[in-house]
């Protein structure tokens, strides 16, 4: 009997390991009806009442301002913070900017936006949001000096214009096209602030906000439980009462929760999760598109980096075969992407830029010798540095591999002046508009670079051209400009977006999920998700 | 008087041992690239508030000051707060220790539980034909399959076959004993299978020596059973090497084990270091090092303090060198 039952289990564990590395794909069971702009819909039929939701992501906030919004750097805290806190706006299927707190908005002319506020909008307090919340949070945001106020444009003047209703009026001091899409972000999360004020909220240690859910418990780095909150002014929509997010580090316990059942939604940066979960009974996985994409530095700064040269830059740039990063390393769920990200609305295409037409001597680089240098914590980067070596190596230079901590890793790039490395991997998160990013690329408003980039007056003058103009065929023309000097100049190289696989319960879980992201927030929907069996 | 001196000197031993770590402990964490203000605040930080998260961690200090203070705090019990959850870092530690502490005693009488009569059989019949090579196979197997290969089989078997354990859903054993006891239990086998081998062996090695002593041939010649030998003459004599493993394997398990508890999210020490590390929070790190050392010290201390009652000879020895 004994020897039975260790057979068994060994059987089932062989199994398991070769199911696990089967091939093949199949579109994702009961997808069928998803209208374009989302990857999953959630059943409206479904009548949850009364339902809790288990989720289970990959890490916690953890930012130096605690969970003030407006300081929030990282994707996973403008989704854990979001849940709490609403902006004026909001994006939805497409990049489109939809109402959120603001019912409505309009644009008199190029540089004034009028909001006017949801009319039942209160705090989880009781108190009514007021027209001077909103400005005072904008305000706060905008003299911050966060990462975020820079990319809310040039704000002149942000007033109480109330009359019969609650309204605010934005003025820039030049038409800024992305403004819509840095106030949908998190950062930009209005705030009770005349509790602040009075100092009776520490926006550092606790949330109170208007959104979907308050903060029942928080245990940094385990879990997160919110309860949804009665006072939401669209409350009858939300399809949840409980919220617990799991913060589950080890994608493999991700992978069993979803087996098990025992969670009915995570996320993964690993694509392979797609192919993993594949086999999982129950259990669907979609890739969400999102315009966050994987970059090479390269240290044009540092007078011992190779790099220094721009004939060299331009070689790697040159070289770098960008699809096979997607094909190999990225489990073909990327794209390649210029400056611009792929898939937003007027970017640029990847292959339009000089160094996709260009043609490089097999041993261009003969006598290059530098180290590619990630961080550990996103196995990400270690395929698509592994990758870069060989396509490096392969015209003639010598490729060494640094993976270093998260810490180090900002100490050798960001803050090191110049910067300590040759070539360093990381990602951008692309946001909801093409030119957003873009701002990135002048270092003199970016900071971070300063280290490792130049400053170009050409490529600074033509990304805020860009950001000026309308969305449509001019400003594709003008982001074109952008990615051609940007790719010429060769510091920062996009390489593909970056994947994001969501994997859900299917037989517990009816949720919505937009097909592209721009602010890494697989939660955006969550009031719309829907439990099967309460 | 001779054992009270030799007590004295042990203890003595660990609290100048404690302060050498500390003081690695606190150039270490000072060394390694990546200062806390550039850490947390990231790149886009201005310098005034790197300069004021620096006031506020009290790093514009000199190190002999900083190291005074933090020395001065950890000896009336305030191991400072954490940068990152704002916390005092003795409530976190007093809240992941029981949840570590839990899953390295479950692993370590699992570990004992196997390895000692394991190696007591292997021992006794380590001359019959092909004995020997099965439990060198299967000890060195058990020694050298690694926590994160195995531990990842266990996930993926008991996630995908409904075993009646759920991977991920841990339940500290304050909140519910029974429950807490159950998803302490995949990462105890895990980690208690390296344990269990190394006990194995070191019990197998232990009691090889002892069965050619003359006074376990007096015992054979006297007629006692093998049962009788083994209690009575082997297994005392073959103790020391095995409490002194079980102690080291106590203190390793007690400094928490980062993969197996990443891979079952289980919320102890290790995972919590290790964050920690990566963020440069320092007051974290450096009180989490400190307890592993306080832990391992008064544990080595502890297992001489006990040699010495099961062989007097340990203190002898120790106060003549």
């Amino acid at each position: 009997m004994r020897t039975t039952s260790t057979a068994a289990v060994a059987a089932a564990i062989a199994a398991l390991a070769l199911a696990g590395c089967s091939g093949g794909s199949t579109p994702s069971e009961g997808q069928s009806d998803v209208p374009d702009g989302y990857v999953a819909i959630a059943d409206d039929s479904i009548d949850s009442a009364g339902g809790s939701l288990q989720v289970q992501v990959d890490y916690d906030t953890a930012e130096a301002q605690g969970l003030d919004p407006a300081f929030a750097e990282v994707a996973r805290s403008w989704s854990i913070m979001g849940l709490v806190y609403e902006s004026l706006v909001t994006v939805g299927p497409g990049f489109e900017i939809q109402p959120e707190l603001a019912s409505e908005w309009e644009q008199p002319d190029a540089t004034t936006y009028v909001f006017t506020l949801q009319p039942d909008a209160t705090f989880s307090n009781g108190r009514a949001v007021t027209a001077a919340d909103v400005v005072g949070s904008l305000q706060r945001l905008a003299d911050s000096g966060s990462v975020w106020s820079g990319q809310l444009g040039p704000v002149a003047s942000i007033e109480d214009t109330s009359g019969e209703t609650q309204q605010v009026t934005v003025t820039l001091d030049s038409p800024y096209t992305p403004f819509l899409a840095a106030l949908a972000n998190t950062p930009a999360a209005i705030l009770p602030m005349e509790e602040l004020t009075a100092g009776t909220f520490d926006p550092v240690t606790d949330m109170l906000g208007t959104g979907a859910f308050t903060v029942a418990e928080h245990r940094q780095d385990e879990s997160w439980t919110f309860e949804a909150n009665p006072g939401w002014w669209d409350a009858d929509a939300l399809g949840i009462d409980t919220l617990e997010l799991v913060i589950a580090g080890d994608e493999q316990t991700r992978l069993a929760g979803l087996r098990d059942g025992s969670t009915q939604l995570a996320n993964f940066s690993n694509p392979d999760a797609l192919q993993l979960l594949q086999s999982a009974p129950n259990v669907t996985a979609v890739s969400q598109t999102q315009s966050d994409f994987f970059y090479a530095m390269l240290n044009s700064v540092n007078p011992d980096s190779p790099f220094a040269d721009p004939e060299v830059r331009q070689t790697v740039n040159a070289l770098i075969d960008r699809q096979a990063l997607v094909d190999v390393a990225l489990a073909g769920a990327a794209e390649p992407t210029a400056v611009t990200p792929a898939n937003l609305p007027d970017a640029c295409a990847p292959d339009s830029v000089p160094s996709a037409s260009a043609e490089v001597d097999a041993d261009a680089l003969a006598g290059v010798e530098a180290s590619i240098l990630i961080y550990n914590s996103d196995p990400a980067l270690a395929a698509i540095a592994q990758l870069m070596q060989q396509q490096l190596e392969a015209a003639g230079a010598e490729i060494e591999l640094e993976s270093v901590d998260d810490g180090t890793f900002g100490e050798r790039v960001y803050v090191s002046q110049p910067g300590d490395f040759d070539i360093a991997l990381s990602w951008f998160a692309g946001y909801g508009d093409a030119s957003i990013v873009t701002s990135w690329w002048n270092p003199d408003t970016a900071f971070f670079n300063v280290g490792f980039t130049q400053s170009h007056d050409d490529l600074s003058e033509a990304i805020v051209a860009a950001q000026q103009l309308e969305p449509g065929a001019e400003r594709a023309e003008a982001l074109q400009t952008v990615c051609d000097l940007a790719d010429e100049y060769a510091e920062m190289l996009p390489l593909a977006t970056r994947p994001q696989v969501v994997g859900f319960a299917s037989d517990q879980l009816s949720p919505s999920i937009l097909s592209d992201e721009g602010y890494g927030d697989f939660l955006r929907l969550v009031a719309d998700f829907r439990t099967i069996g309460g | 008087m001779r054992a009270a001196r030799w007590v004295g000197g042990r203890v003595l031993t660990g609290l100048v041992t404690l302060l050498g770590i500390a003081l690695l402990v606190f150039a270490a964490v000072r060394v390694v690239p990546g200062q806390a203000e550039r850490v947390l605040l990231g790149p886009l930080a201005t310098d005034e508030q790197r300069a004021a998260l620096v006031a506020e961690l009290g790093l514009d200090r000199d190190l002999v000051t900083q190291f005074g203070i933090w020395m001065g705090k950890v000896l009336t019990g305030d191991l400072g707060t954490s940068i990152v959850s704002r916390q005092p870092v003795l409530d976190e530690l007093a809240m992941r220790l029981p949840v570590t502490a839990t899953i390295a005693i479950m692993a370590l009488v699992i570990a004992l539980g196997v390895g000692i009569p394991v190696g007591v059989l292997q021992a006794l019949r380590a001359r019959r034909r092909g004995g020997a090579v099965v439990s060198r196979v299967v000890g060195g197997l058990g020694i050298s399959i690694p926590e994160f290969v195995l531990g990842a089989l266990v996930v993926l078997l008991f996630s995908s076959v409904p075993l009646g354990i759920t991977i991920g859903a841990f339940t500290p054993v304050a909140e519910d004993v029974g429950q807490g006891l159950l998803s302490s239990l995949l990462p105890a086998l895990v980690l208690s299978v390296f344990c269990a081998a190394a006990t194995a062996r070191t019990t197998r090695d232990a009691v090889l020596g002892v069965l050619v002593e003359p006074y376990v041939q007096a015992a054979v010649a006297r007629g006692e059973t093998p049962w009788s030998i083994v209690r009575h003459h082997v297994l005392r004599n073959a103790t020391i090497p095995i409490l002194t493993l079980a102690a080291t394997l106590l203190a390793y398990l007690l400094g928490g084990a980062v993969i197996v508890e990443g891979l079952f999210n289980v919320p102890g020490v290790g995972s919590y270091l290790l964050l920690a590390m990566d963020r440069r929070d320092y007051a974290v790190v450096q009180a989490g090092v400190m307890l592993a050392a306080v832990v391992f010290v008064a544990t080595s201390v502890l297992v001489e303090l006990v040699s010495s009652l099961v062989d007097p000879r340990v203190s002898t020895i120790g106060a003549r060198a």
